[in-house]
């Protein structure tokens, strides 16, 4: 596991490689996603240990902060999509050089799913693992604000109620959302880019999503999977908001998988 | 300001991120501590905006994980758990003092880092400072008072409260068990040392002359539910003249509400400047 700085070297992205230590040098490399705000956290651990047991099974892997998350540069409140689209194609290209593969698997959770997504046709990925996707921005922004609601009211983190005129515009849990990004959250929608992929996508959902269905019958190659795991998703249990997740049928299902 | 990423240690398993002012200046050095699981970013971002935050007031700070958490790898060793977080300490106060000529630290801890701080700033002169967000309290009458006021404010919570207990009681003893003071090694959680102990540590604190900003937040009311706790527990102790003690009853644990966090980098900005 080795941290290091990349990119701009004045607005630098932190990413970690995990190198390949047992079993089969595998000729495709896998690029994490991670969710931003208060998910990238709840995430965190899930995905560093996910990381090394792909890198046990012989895989390069490479997980990374977008600018204004993690260890990355930058102020959260000052980042929207396109800025998070391009730190994927950068850290894409930055892993293609670095294992020396030219297919890359990408692992995307939440948001970072959507955001891979869209920048599928610059990154060329050779497949991907989309892990309870953000389909809908608008309906994401809103459980966003109810799931604040319910933490500001129930005795739970706070021991006093807290009112919404305590918080900086667009806050959601710890984290304002830039104007352009809460924007570009309202329009964002993945079907249509679901639908036209052209490249073997699994999705792994941990609740049931009529939606997915259709979008599989549409998708013009067939190349969707729809896996439904009942695991610990709780993405929008208010008690849960800053509490790591621990996913070990969705990490076996992903290491079955990729083995 | 700038980031570095900092590999250390005797095994070299250890990484970490040192934020640097742009100008050197004469200010003592944070380190910040890993709080529960989180990796050195912090939970909601805390370790890094407040690294930020007092580069640009001219400190320099140094977050890093612990073996086993976030980027550093824990190696095979026969230590217990809590002894090798006191080595990974030891580690990150020689890297700052052999690599960036750090002497004067201020550790910075929330739950179980404020354990972590408060343990190596015993065991180690170099640490001139500790900050602690919701770390060891001493149950007090007036504690028991307060609580007793606010459940009888709030009569639902009341009748909940003595259901659980009457049912708690035929529940098997593991379940019983109160986890804030858990005893388990490997666990999250701290374990608050006997009352002569605590005094012993904080004596040795005052000889040293080391200065402690003890931050409680509203979350953490079943231990802690009012400005002065703490000052009432140890009156008529000496080392209470290196202790200032803030309670933020609105606050969740982790800060998390923007204007909380703001309103705590004031807290601690201004405790620094009138220490330090």
């Amino acid at each position: 596991m080795i941290p290091f700085y990349f990119s701009d070297s004045q607005a630098p992205l932190y990413g970690v490689l995990h190198e390949p230590t047992d079993g089969p040098f595998r000729d495709k490399a896998i690029l994490f996603c991670h969710p931003v705000g208060h998910e990238y956290f709840r995430t965190y651990r899930m995905v560093q240990l996910l990381s090394d047991k792909l890198a046990k099974q012989g895989y390069y892997c490479l997980r990374f902060d977008y600018h204004g998350t993690g260890d990355s540069s930058g102020q959260f409140d000052e980042m929207n999509m396109n800025t998070w689209q391009q730190d994927i194609i950068d850290a894409c290209d930055e892993l293609r050089s670095t294992a020396g593969c030219e297919q890359i698997l990408c692992i995307g959770l939440r948001l970072g799913a959507a955001l891979a997504l869209k920048v599928q046709p610059q990154c060329y990925f050779n497949e991907l693992i989309l892990w309870d996707p953000i389909f809908e921005g608008q309906t994401f922004l809103n459980k966003l604000s109810n799931l604040q609601n319910k933490a500001f009211r129930q005795n739970w983190h706070f021991s006093t109620v807290r009112q919404d005129s305590e918080l900086e515009e667009n806050e959601f849990l710890g984290y304002r959302y830039s104007t352009p990004l809460t924007q570009q959250l309202e329009h964002l929608t993945s079907s249509t880019e679901l639908m036209n992929l052209s490249c073997p996508c699994t999705i792994i959902h941990t609740d049931n999503n009529d939606q997915l269905s259709q979008i599989k019958i549409q998708n013009k190659h067939n190349f969707l999977i729809l896996k439904h795991i009942n695991d610990e998703g709780n993405w929008f249990f208010h008690k849960e908001i800053d509490s790591s997740i621990s996913t070990h049928n969705i990490n076996q299902f992903i290491l079955e998988t990729l083995s | 300001m700038q980031e570095q990423i900092q590999q250390f240690g005797k095994n070299r398993n250890l990484y970490g991120i040192l934020t640097q002012p742009d100008t050197v200046t004469q200010k003592p050095c944070l380190m910040i501590i890993n709080a529960g699981s989180v990796h050195k970013a912090g939970p909601f971002g805390l370790h890094v905006d407040l690294a930020r935050y007092f580069a640009d007031k001219g400190y320099m700070s140094f977050r890093f994980d612990l073996s086993g958490q976030g980027e550093s790898l824990k190696l095979p060793s026969e230590l217990p758990r809590n002894q090798q977080i006191m080595e990974d300490m030891k580690d990150a106060l020689d890297c700052l003092k052999l690599q960036h000529q750090q002497e004067d630290i201020i550790t910075f801890g929330l739950c179980t880092g404020a354990e972590n701080a408060h343990k190596i700033a015993v065991q180690d002169k170099r640490v001139k400072g500790v900050i602690w967000l919701d770390g060891y309290a001493y149950l007090t009458p007036k504690f028991h008072r307060t609580r007793l006021i606010s459940k009888l404010l709030k009569p639902t919570a009341l009748i909940k409260s003595l259901f659980k207990r009457l049912f708690g009681q035929f529940a098997p003893p593991e379940l019983r068990k109160n986890v804030a003071f858990s005893s388990d090694e490997d666990s999250f959680v701290w374990k608050l040392p006997t009352i002569d102990s605590y005094r012993q540590d904080m004596n040795k604190l005052k000889a040293n002359d080391t200065h402690c900003l003890y931050v409680y937040s509203g979350g953490v009311n079943t231990y802690y539910n009012y400005q002065g706790q703490f000052f009432d527990a140890f009156t008529n102790d000496t080392f209470i003249s290196q202790v200032e003690e803030v309670f933020f009853p609105k606050a969740a644990h982790t800060f998390f509400i923007l204007r909380d966090k703001q309103a705590l980098m004031a807290c601690i900005e201004s405790w620094l400047l009138k220490r330090f």
